[in-house]
C-alpha cells in the first residue's frame, strides 16, 4: 500500500519533471522524424541528367561571420585572431540511393583571402539521387605521393612541406593571447580528415544544384576536444606533433555543417 | 535550317566538353600551335635506355605520368646544370652533384649561396631508379633520412631550401618563362605553353633516372671480359662471407644485386650517442633512431668523404670502422650486433676488401660526355 502510494507519487514527480523534457524531445524529434518519413526519392540532391554541383563555403566563428584580424574567445578562454586560413577540400563524394559513393575526384584549395576559392563548381555528376556528401580535408595518400602538381595543388600555393614532400592539408595562422604568433599546420597521410554531411534536410533537383557549407572556426578549438593554446602546441610544422589528433578529430566531426540560410 | 540548328547544337555541346576535358585531364595531350600548322604537333621521341651488361639489370618502372623522352632528358640535363634554379643564380644542382665525383661533391658539407654549411654530406646520384623499385608501402626512398618519397618531389627540396638554392618557385617560373630558350624546350618536351614548376621537376627527374652506372671493372669481370687479381678476388670473398666482412646484407648480394645497396634504411652503428637521428625525424618511431639510407658501394673512389656526415675521408677509415669501431648495441642493426667482438679482419683482409671495392669504380660513368653540358 505504502509502496504503491510512493510509486504513484514518484511517477507523478517524474512525470512533472520530465514532461517538458519529453515535449522538448518530441519537438526535436518531430524535425528528424519528418526527415526520416520523407526520406523518399527526390530528397537531397536529385539529378535527372548529368549535372553540376556548386559548393560554397562560408566561414564563421560560432554564429558570426569570421573576420580576419578580429579577436574571438575559445571555450578554453584563449583570445585568438585569424590572419590566414587555408585548407584542401578534396575527393568530394556523393552517396547514391543504393548506398554506394560516387567519388568526383576533386582537389580544391580553400583560402579565406581568395573569394574565388570559396565557391567551387563540380561538373559531370551522374544522374542520381544523393543523400549524403563526404569529402576529405587534405590530400589523399596517392596524390600526396604523386609528384609535383599544377593549379590548386602547385607548391606555389605554399601548402607544401618541401623537406618531406607532404602537402599541408590545413593551415590556420594568427595570434593568441597578447599577440603571440600561432601557426597550426596539419599534414601527413595519417592525419587525412574526412567530413560527412547529411543532405536529406534539403531538396534540390536542378541541372545545377548548390549547397553552402558553414565552417565554424570556433569548433576547431572547442568540440569535442578543447584545444587550450596555453598548454598545447601553438607552432605546428611536422606531421609528428602529438597534439594534431585533437585538431583533426575536431575538424572531422564538428567544424563543417550544412548551412540552410544561403 | 534544321542542319544548322543541329550543327550549332553539337558545337555548343562539344565545346564545353572539350574545355572541361582540358581542365580535368592533366595528361599530356598532343598540342598544335595556333596557326594549326601540323608540323608543330607535340611528339617527343621515347628515350631508350641501354642497360649495362653483366647483371640482369632491373628495368625502370613503367612510368605513365612522366615517360622518358629524348627531349625531356635533354631539358632535364640543361636544368640540372643551370644556376637559374637558385635565387642568387650562382648555384646549380651540379654545384653539389658533380659528374667527376659520381655526382656528389668532395666537401664534407655542401656550401649554400652565402657560404652556409649544411649538416649532411651530399649524395652521389646514380642508379637512383633502384630506390623506386622498393615496395609501394616503403616511401622512404631518397635523402639520407629517407625524407623524400620520389624524385619529382625531391627536386623541390634543394630549390626551396634556404641554405641551398633558396629560390622562390614563383620567381623561378617567371625567370624560365621569360628565358630566350626554355619556353621552346618545355614545349618540345611536354607540349606546354606556359612553364610551371611541375614540368621543371619532371624534366630533372627524367635526367636523374638515366644516370646509370654499371661499367666498372667488376661488371666487365662479370661478363668474362676482365680478370680480378688475387687481392681483389679475396676481397670479394671478404665482402660476401658471413664470417668476414658480412657486408652483403645491406650492400647487396654480389651475384644478383647490381646496385650494391638494398636502398633501405639501416643503423650501421656509427655512434653510441646519436646526434642526427635520421629516419626517426620522419617517423617518430624509436626503432628508426640513427637509421640512414644505405648508399651504393659503386664509385667509392670518387665519392669521399663517406657517411651521412662525411666523417671518414678514406676507405681505410671506413673499413676499420666496420672492423673495430661499430657501436654494436642499442638501436644498431642486428647484422652489426651479431658480431659483438667486431669483425676481426686481418690487415690482408682489409687491404683485399678495399681492392675489391675499387673494382666497382666506373670511369665510363664519370667521363661520359652525354651526362654533361660541356
Ligand atoms: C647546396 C648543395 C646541394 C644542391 C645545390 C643540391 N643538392 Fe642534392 N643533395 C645535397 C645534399 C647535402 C643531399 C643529402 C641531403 C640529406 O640527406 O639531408 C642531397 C641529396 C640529393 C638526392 C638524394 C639522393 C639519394 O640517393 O637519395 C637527390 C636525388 C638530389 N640531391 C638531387 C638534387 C637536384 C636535382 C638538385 C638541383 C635541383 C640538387 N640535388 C641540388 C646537396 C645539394
Ligand atoms: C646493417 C647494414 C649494413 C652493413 C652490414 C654494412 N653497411 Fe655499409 N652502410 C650502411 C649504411 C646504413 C650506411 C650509411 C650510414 C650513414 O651514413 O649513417 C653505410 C655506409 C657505408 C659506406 C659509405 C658510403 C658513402 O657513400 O658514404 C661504405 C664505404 C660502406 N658502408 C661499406 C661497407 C662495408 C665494406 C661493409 C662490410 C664490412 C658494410 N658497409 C656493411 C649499412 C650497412
Amino acid at each position: 500500500m505504502r509502496i504503491t502510494n510512493f510509486s504513484k507519487k514518484l511517477i507523478l514527480i517524474l512525470g512533472i519533471l520530465f514532461f517538458p523534457a519529453l515535449l522538448m524531445l518530441s519537438c526535436n524529434d518531430e524535425g528528424s522524424e519528418v526527415k526520416k518519413e520523407t526520406n523518399y526519392d527526390g530528397q537531397g540532391l536529385n539529378y535527372n541528367t548529368t549535372g553540376n554541383l556548386i559548393i560554397n563555403i562560408i566561414h564563421l566563428f560560432n554564429e558570426n561571420n569570421l573576420t580576419r584580424g578580429n579577436k574571438y574567445v575559445t571555450d578554453a578562454l584563449d583570445t585568438i585572431s585569424v590572419n590566414s586560413l587555408k585548407y584542401y577540400v578534396s575527393n568530394v563524394q556523393l552517396k547514391k540511393s543504393n548506398g554506394e559513393w560516387t567519388n568526383l575526384k576533386t582537389y580544391n584549395l580553400i583560402d579565406i583571402e581568395d573569394p574565388a576559392s570559396l565557391s567551387n563548381t563540380i561538373s559531370g555528376i551522374p544522374a542520381e539521387n544523393y543523400t549524403k556528401l563526404k569529402f576529405n580535408v587534405g590530400i589523399d595518400s596517392a596524390m600526396n605521393r604523386a609528384g609535383v602538381q599544377d593549379g590548386d595543388l602547385s607548391p606555389l600555393n605554399d601548402m607544401f612541406w618541401s623537406w618531406t614532400a607532404d602537402f599541408i592539408f590545413f593551415r590556420i595562422k594568427g595570434n593568441y593571447s597578447t599577440n603571440k604568433a600561432m601557426t597550426l599546420d596539419i599534414g601527413g597521410n595519417q592525419h587525412l580528415m574526412t567530413v560527412e554531411v547529411d543532405l536529406t534536410t534539403i531538396k534540390q533537383s536542378n541541372q545545377t544544384n548548390s549547397i553552402t557549407l558553414a565552417m565554424n572556426v570556433a569548433n576547431i578549438f572547442n568540440k569535442p576536444n578543447k584545444y587550450d593554446l596555453k598548454t598545447m602546441s601553438t607552432d605546428i610544422h611536422t606531421a609528428n606533433n602529438a597534439d594534431l589528433p585533437k585538431l583533426t578529430q575536431n575538424i572531422n566531426t564538428s567544424v563543417f555543417t550544412l548551412s540552410l540560410n544561403k | 535550317m534544321i542542319r544548322k540548328i543541329v550543327t550549332v547544337f553539337f558545337i555548343g555541346l562539344i565545346i564545353p566538353i572539350v574545355i572541361s576535358s582540358c581542365r580535368r585531364d592533366e595528361q599530356i595531350q598532343p598540342a598544335t600551335n595556333n596557326t594549326g600548322d601540323t608540323t608543330q604537333v607535340f611528339k617527343p621521341t621515347p628515350y631508350s635506355i641501354e642497360y649495362p651488361k653483366g647483371y640482369l639489370w632491373p628495368r625502370l618502372l613503367a612510368n605513365t605520368t612522366n615517360p622518358l623522352t629524348n627531349e625531356g632528358v635533354e631539358l632535364g640535363k640543361k636544368l640540372f646544370y643551370d644556376a637559374i634554379l637558385s635565387a642568387s643564380n650562382t648555384i646549380s644542382c651540379a654545384t653539389c652533384h658533380k659528374q667527376e665525383y659520381a655526382f656528389t661533391d668532395n666537401r664534407r658539407f655542401s656550401l649554400g649561396p652565402n657560404g652556409e654549411v649544411g649538416t649532411r654530406n651530399s649524395m652521389p646520384l646514380f642508379n637512383l631508379y633502384g630506390s623506386e623499385l622498393l615496395p609501394n608501402s616503403n616511401t622512404h626512398r631518397f635523402m639520407w633520412d629517407g625524407s623524400q618519397p620520389g624524385l619529382e618531389t625531391q627536386v623541390l627540396a634543394p630549390i626551396m631550401n634556404p641554405i641551398e638554392m633558396n629560390q622562390s618557385l614563383a620567381e623561378l617560373e617567371r625567370e624560365l618563362r621569360a628565358h630566350p630558350i626554355y619556353p621552346t624546350l618545355f614545349k618540345k618536351a611536354f607540349g606546354i605553353d606556359s612553364i610551371t614548376i611541375k614540368y621543371v621537376a619532371m624534366a630533372i627527374s627524367q635526367f636523374e633516372r638515366i644516370l646509370i652506372s654499371g661499367q666498372s671493372k667488376f661488371d666487365l669481370y662479370k661478363q668474362g671480359l676482365a680478370q680480378l687479381n688475387e687481392s681483389e678476388t679475396r676481397g670479394m670473398l671478404v665482402f660476401g662471407s658471413e664470417e668476414k666482412g658480412d657486408c652483403f646484407h645491406c650492400h647487396g648480394d654480389i651475384h644478383f644485386n647490381p646496385f650494391f645497396t638494398n636502398y633501405r634504411m639501416h643503423n650501421n652503428g656509427l655512434d653510441s650517442v646519436i646526434k642526427d637521428s635520421g629516419l626517426f625525424i620522419m617517423t617518430g618511431n624509436p626503432a628508426d633512431i640513427g637509421k640512414f639510407k644505405t648508399p651504393s658501394l659503386r664509385n667509392l673512389s670518387f665519392t669521399a668523404p663517406y657517411m651521412h656526415d662525411g666523417r671518414f675521408n678514406t676507405l681505410e677509415q671506413v673499413v676499420e670502422f666496420y672492423n673495430s669501431g661499430v657501436y654494436r648495441k642499442g638501436y644498431t642493426d642486428e647484422f652489426m650486433r651479431k658480431h659483438p667482438e667486431g669483425l676481426k679482419l686481418t690487415e690482408q683482409d682489409k687491404a683485399d676488401l678495399i681492392a675489391f671495392l675499387k673494382t666497382l669504380d666506373d670511369y665510363n660513368f664519370i667521363n661520359n660526355p652525354k651526362l654533361n653540358v660541356r
